[in-house]
């Protein structure tokens, strides 16, 4: 059996970006197992460890608590199935390598910008999740209080995203961010907890999932049930009669201003997007911003960055349990 | 006894039916009205929890003629129940604009299908004229199908209104015996549907003209 060290996923709290970011989408993790992608699931529940180590204003105790709130907070989507459970306290540190799941504090100073990562280690023969290991970084203020505390990051939040890619998901786009006096970006807005940097500390709003969140979970977990009752939408972006690559899906449902997106992912520019409510959606393409691209794909080479934001000129109906129409978004260059 | 209520039996109907017919049926065509179906802003939240909006659609439902019919029975002299079934072809309009990013305004539409059926009641006025005012309520079940029948789904209608009958025939035997002309006007109640979900309601004009045949 080989393993593979295959993913390493950050939040950051002040900045990562180079420039504004204005996407909408979420993504599923992957991993290519005999020349195809697969995403990343589990298929089990998850067992988890807790290294026991307290830090300044948060006890382990204190962390187990908010990481159980966080899974729950995933396990209590609709339709779908998912399962969690506590094992123990553990003196393990959260790094890869001893089959263990394990979430704890690490000390990263020199990651003035990182709050938190996930790693995976997955079976590279069958594509099975082996162990994934959470640090949050205990150089940052962190806070248990229930409703947040000015100045300090909410833990429950980031543990939600952080439990986010746990489960097998990417960071999403649905944000805009601003550049900083030192260089670094903050959010001005967005609606999801997966985009990939945090509201500001005393923020507590991560707790909650959005429409972009729950999209993506119900694609990995959800129960026949969810496929019964959501449905998809899928198409092409192109260009001058070419697909292109990495662009951004944004699909806005017309009765509840729910926003979910999704990216074309092959050189034809074909997208699905699953997990959807059904009903009439507005579609919109955009690129990626390039300081983007990095939290998005592995490689970004191929990502198409040249063409001009487009709606979709008809309303698109997704059905439920099923796929709508296969449309094409044609876009104009920049 | 039993001969004299008999009697009574057969003379009653007998006497009805030369006032007025019991049973209509109604062909017509429908006209339903344009009607604004809400606004739709994609939104961010920033982090004081204020909305931060990338674009603004704004939705409508196109004016759209349509079929109906109707089957009526009257009970009394001035009220009748009826059954009426209905369909239209509207487009569900919508109107993007704002972009947070510049992508150029557009106005993207679906067509789709309308069925209703309403079960209603009617108030006649002025039985003895050959103009007729009425006027009446119904609600039933609402079905609507996206043009590309990849979506489908449920909801409510409801009317209230009122119009003229013009008597053309009457008084004699058979189906083609009362003939009439039939023009209304409604307002219309819609909630659900492919449009809306649960997100709420609205209300349109609907104007009809039928053909009325009676025995």
């Amino acid at each position: 059996m080989t393993r593979t060290a295959l993913i390493a996923t950050t939040l950051a709290g002040l900045a990562v970006f180079a420039s504004a970011a204005h996407l909408e989408a979420y993504i599923t993790l992957g991993a290519t197992v005999g020349g195809r992608v697969v995403n990343l699931r589990w298929d089990r529940t998850v067992d988890y460890f807790v290294t026991n180590r307290d830090i300044a204003d948060v006890t382990a105790p204190q962390l187990q608590g908010a990481i159980d709130r966080a899974f729950t907070s995933w396990a209590a989507v609709p339709r779908t199935s998912l399962g969690h459970q506590f094992v123990g306290f553990t003196g393990a540190e959260p790094v890869g390598g001893d089959g263990l799941t394990v979430i704890g504090f690490r000390s990263r100073p020199e990651l003035d910008r990182t709050l938190a990562a996930a790693s995976f280690e997955v079976d590279n023969v069958t594509g099975r999740i082996l162990e994934v290991d959470i640090y949050f970084n205990s150089s940052q203020p962190w806070s248990v209080a229930a409703g947040g505390r000015a100045g300090s990051f909410d833990l429950e939040s980031v543990g939600v995203h952080e439990v986010g890619h746990l489960l097998g998901l990417g960071h999403s786009g649905l944000g805009e961010t601003e550049l900083r006096a030192d260089g670094g970006r903050r959010v001005v807005a967005k609606r999801a907890v997966m985009f990939p940097i945090a509201y500001p500390g005393g923020n507590i709003d991560d707790r909650t999932l959005e429409a972009d969140d729950k999209a993506g979970i119900t694609e990995l977990y959800g129960t026949s049930d969810a496929i019964r009752n959501t449905g998809s939408l899928s198409g092409r972006v192109t260009l001058g009669g070419q697909g292109i690559f990495g662009a951004h899906i944004t699909a806005v449902h017309t009765a509840t201003g729910d926003i979910v997106g999704g990216f074309s992912l092959t050189s034809r520019g074909d997208f699905v997007i699953s997990g959807l409510v059904p009903g009439l959606y507005i579609v919109r393409a955009e690129p990626l911003d390039d300081a983007d691209i990095g939290s998005v794909f592995d490689d970004d080479a191929g990502v198409n960055l040249n063409f001009a934001p487009m709606f979709h000129d008809r309303l698109v109906a997704v059905p439920r349990g099923g796929t709508g129409p296969g449309i094409e978004i044609k876009v104009k260059a920049k | 006894m039993r001969t004299l209520c008999f009697a009574v039996v057969l003379i009653l109907p007998a006497s009805a039916f030369a006032q007025s017919p019991r049973l209509e049926l109604t062909v017509g065509a429908v006209v339903d009205g344009a009607s604004s179906a809400g606004v739709t802003r994609a939104e961010l939240v920033d982090p004081a929890g204020n909305p931060f909006t990338l674009f603004e659609a704004k939705h409508r439902t196109t004016w759209a003629p349509g079929l109906e019919g109707r089957v009526s029975w009257r009970v009394t002299e001035r009220w009748a129940v009826g059954v009426t079934g209905s369909w239209s072809r509207p487009d569900f309009e919508t109107r993007i604009s704002g972009d947070v990013e510049g992508a150029d305004p557009v106005t993207a539409a679906l067509g789709m299908d309308r069925f209703a059926v309403e079960l209603g009641v009617e108030r006649r006025f002025g039985t003895s004229t050959k103009w007729q005012p009425f006027a009446g309520l119904a609600a039933g079940w609402l079905r609507e199908l996206a043009d590309d029948r990849a979506l489908a789904d449920s909801g409510v209608a409801a009317h209230v209104g009122g119009g003229l009958k013009y008597r053309v025939r009457e008084g004699r035997p058979g189906w083609l015996g009362h003939i009439a002309l039939r023009a209304e006007a409604r307002l219309t109640l819609r909630c659900g549907g492919i449009t809306l979900g649960d997100a709420g309601h609205r209300w349109s004009p609907t104007v009809a003209a039928a053909l009325v045949i009676a025995r």
